[in-house]
């Protein structure tokens, strides 16, 4: 029980000693990486400051609207695909030769038509969020136990009933991890488009920071990334554990 | 349906797309939108002639790199996680940080300590796939049948075997379905790393044509990252049905990052 | 035949503040085979566990050939109920077998003879190069057997071998132990809760209670060998064993 709280504690606290005396005795030169006191310093500046917070509520917002959508799009058109295996067949190859194809590739295209403004970010989340969240549920909704619906049609359910309170229900669990995953690559994508596309963000302050060469704000910025990033996963975590206990 | 109608039924969507999108372009003159001939003419003189060993082979040789790089010592470490509790407990957080910590987020640090250049891309690159395989090959080490830990002592198979022949196999399933994982973020990865100013590879010539104008060039890029995005995966769809598929395994969606 | 190979003396198995094996004593004699019975969840394979050296007693000790058990020791096998979770899938039936041979410093060659010669001992000539999943059930588990007594053992554990497997299967595996005791020269223990498998098979029988579990009873099986599942099952003194050991199991689980 003990260890369970203080080993990670002293993981942490551990690796924070290692990053400080490592570059305060000079082992790590201050111009490659900066010292834990003064990332904490610019940390808090950062906090303090209004500018800051401007480009959180653009990354979050672009990283939410981007999620949603792709959530929109994708389950019910999984849903709908996965519930007939024409349907299926169907969109099958666009589908899947769509998928592999990483959201970057699609940047100069976008940058160049949607000028690095907030559609553009969404349009490249999509790229990465949606085309996961499509197959995952159309497995999801196909991956049904054959006797569940069987006994729904016997009780002679309609389509719709059928799909949506016995299909759906039986594809959440792999939907909510689909999401998790989604949720994720969907702040990736984020943080690229405000890195390579300059579109207004947490990526954006990374840029500018690197660029004047003021290391301690990008290191408190990439741990405020990361710390975002341990957020969703926990968010998300919960959601896909409520869901599965739900079953 | 019978096999070829089968068929059929497949590939009238996708035909379709290609057809509607070649009519529109060549009627449209929307410099965007080039269409299918221009591309493919760009396509073979930017990347099939000397673009080849110029830009995409130092791009593959960065990819390939990293990636091995980083699905080794993934494993290495998810072994060694797996297996010493005491390490799990104490690197749990710092893990969970890097974890899900986008690893595009890490290039200004990586530029900044590594300056531009093949060794910066690699060390992302790495860094992408290190912890991916590192948490689900530790999830899998875990996760190994009790039964079998069983087989292993009663039989008193020795570390090596047993590490090779019985534990890494069974975590297969989790490994294999990271590695695929990474694989993907780790394409991305290399790309996003070019486009930071490298003066040579796939997404530098790409966002650069971008820039210049060279739209058909742009869209030549954006052909070559598709294909192979697309075959990296089917590649590993094949990994993935001789190896766990099998056994009889089925490859499991662990954790994930990007 | 009475020098004895096993001796498990007050084997007391404590889970947490749980007990389940309460002070166990008793002997195997080389060349034997003794079942051990008792209800579901009695101890039996917590004993057995203990037996093979993949479990710590509380208190108490096991010795095998006068030497006190502490790990695996190196001449028992085992034969884990669950043969689909004991069997390696990525290896072949060959893979399989030649393992723990391969283990214990067997050349190659010399794992794949003895690999292929218990094999065809429990029948399974021609599936050396199949993968596990190609196999039944019943299959399976004539690999685990074979896995077991390529290995050589002086005792052979077995937990629950048959339990999974059909009734038809289970008889023919039944029927497939006994002749190999000869042939291979091996002490067997068997953990089983099916009382006439253990009367048709056993030499003694220890009847284990309820948990925490303690012995109630040893049996001496003293039916004629060869046995035969028609024959022997028809005999009178077949029907008394089968009786005594079920009122001894029923008596302390109602
Ligand atoms: N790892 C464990 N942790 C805690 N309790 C255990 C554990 N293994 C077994 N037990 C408990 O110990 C008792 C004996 O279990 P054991 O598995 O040895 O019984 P068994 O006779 O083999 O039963 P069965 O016939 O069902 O296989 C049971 O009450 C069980 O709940
Ligand atoms: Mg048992």
């Amino acid at each position: 029980m003990i260890r369970r709280a203080v080993l990670p504690a002293l993981g942490i606290a551990g690796a924070a000693g290692l990053w400080e005396s490592a570059t305060r005795s000079g082992l790590v030169a201050p111009t490659d990486v900066p010292t834990l006191t003064s990332t904490v310093t610019a940390l808090g500046d950062l906090l303090g400051s209004v500018p800051f917070w401007v480009a959180i509520g653009d990354t979050v917002r672009s990283w939410a609207l981007g999620l949603v959508a792709s959530a929109a799009v994708a389950i019910p058109l999984g849903l709908a695909i996965g519930a007939s295996e024409r349907a299926w067949r169907f969109v099958r190859i666009p589908v899947e030769a769509l998928r592999p194809i990483p959201p970057i590739v699609i940047l100069p295209l976008a940058l160049l038509i949607l000028h690095g403004g907030i559609t553009f970010k969404i349009m490249l989340i999509m790229q990465g969020a949606l085309w996961p969240l499509l197959i995952q549920t159309s497995y999801g909704v196909r991956d049904i136990d054959r006797v569940v619906l069987d006994t729904a049609r016997s009780y002679r359910l309609g389509w719709w009933r059928r799909v949506v309170f016995v299909r759906l229900p039986a594809a959440l669990p792999i939907v909510a991890s689909a999401l998790k995953l989604a949720a994720a690559s969907a702040f990736a994508v984020a943080l690229v488009t405000e890195l390579i596309g300059g579109a207004p963000g947490l990526g954006q302050l990374l840029v500018v920071a690197a660029g004047g060469n003021d290391l301690p704000r990008v290191y408190a910025l990439t741990l405020v990334a990361g710390l975002f990033g341990l957020l969703v996963a926990a968010a998300f975590g919960a959601l896909q554990r409520r869901v599965a206990q739900t079953r | 349906m019978s096999r070829l109608t089968g068929l059929l039924w497949q590939a009238i969507l996708p035909a379709a797309l290609i057809a509607g999108y070649q009519f529109w372009a060549v009627r449209a003159h929307n410099p965007y939108f080039p269409p299918l001939g221009a591309i493919a003419r760009e396509f073979r003189a930017t990347w099939l002639g000397p673009g080849f060993t110029e830009h995409v082979l130092p791009s593959l040789w960065n990819l390939v790199r990293g990636y091995l790089i980083g699905l080794l010592a993934g494993v290495a470490g998810g072994v060694l996680l797996g297996r010493v509790r005491v390490l799990r407990d104490l690197l749990g957080p710092l893990v969970g940080f890097f974890l899900t910590l986008p690893a595009v987020a890490l290039l200004p640090i990586f530029v900044i300590a590594l300056g531009i250049g093949a060794t910066m891309q690699v060390g992302v690159i790495v860094f992408s796939v290190f912890f991916v395989v590192l948490v689900n090959t530790t999830a899998g080490m875990r996760a190994v049948d009790a039964a079998l830990i069983d087989v292993g002592r009663a039989y008193r198979i020795g570390p090596l075997r047993r590490l090779f022949l019985l534990l890494l196999p069974a975590a297969a399933p989790y490994i294999v379905a990271a590695a695929r994982t990474a694989l993907s973020i780790a394409v991305l990865v290399m790309v996003v790393s070019e486009m930071v100013g490298a003066p040579y590879g796939i997404g530098a010539v790409t966002l650069l044509a971008q820039q210049e104008f060279q739209y058909a060039r742009m869209w030549a890029g954006m052909v070559l990252l598709a294909l192979l995005g697309y075959s990296l995966n089917a590649a590993f769809a094949l990994v993935e049905r001789f190896t766990v598929g099998r056994w009889g395994m089925v490859a499991t969606t662990g954790e994930g990052r990007s | 035949m009475s020098d004895t190979l096993v001796s498990v003396e007050h084997l007391t198995k404590f889970y947490g503040d749980h007990l389940a094996v309460d002070g166990v004593t008793f002997g195997v004699r080389t060349g034997e085979m003794v079942s051990i019975v008792g209800p579901s969840g009695a101890g039996k394979t917590t004993a057995l566990r203990i037996v093979a050296g993949l479990l710590e007693p509380t208190s108490g000790s096991v010795t095998i050939g006068g030497v006190r058990v502490t790990g695996p020791p190196p001449d028992v096998a085992v034969v884990f109920q669950d043969y689909s979770r004991s069997l390696l899938p990525w290896l072949t039936v060959l893979g399989n077998v030649t393992l723990p041979l391969r283990a214990k410093g067997l050349s190659r060659t010399a794992a794949r003879t003895a690999a292929l010669d218990a094999l065809a001992a429990v029948g399974l000539d021609g599936t050396a190069r199949r993968r596990p999943r190609e196999l039944s059930g019943g299959m399976q588990q004539r690999v685990a057997i074979a896995r077991a007594l390529a290995y050589r053992p002086k005792l052979l554990v077995m937990d629950e071998p048959f339990a999974s497997v059909d009734a038809q299967t289970r008889m023919d595996l039944e029927d497939l132990i006994l002749p190999l005791r000869q042939e291979y020269a091996v002490t067997i223990m068997l953990v089983t809760h099916d009382i006439d498998e253990a009367v048709y098979l056993s030499d003694r029988i220890v009847v284990l209670s309820p948990a925490p579990s303690t012995v109630l009873r040893v049996i001496d099986v003293d039916l004629p060998l060869p046995r035969s599942q028609t024959a022997t099952k028809e005999l009178p003194g077949f029907a008394r064993l089968r009786h005594e050991v079920l009122d001894l199991v029923r008596a302390r689980t109602d």
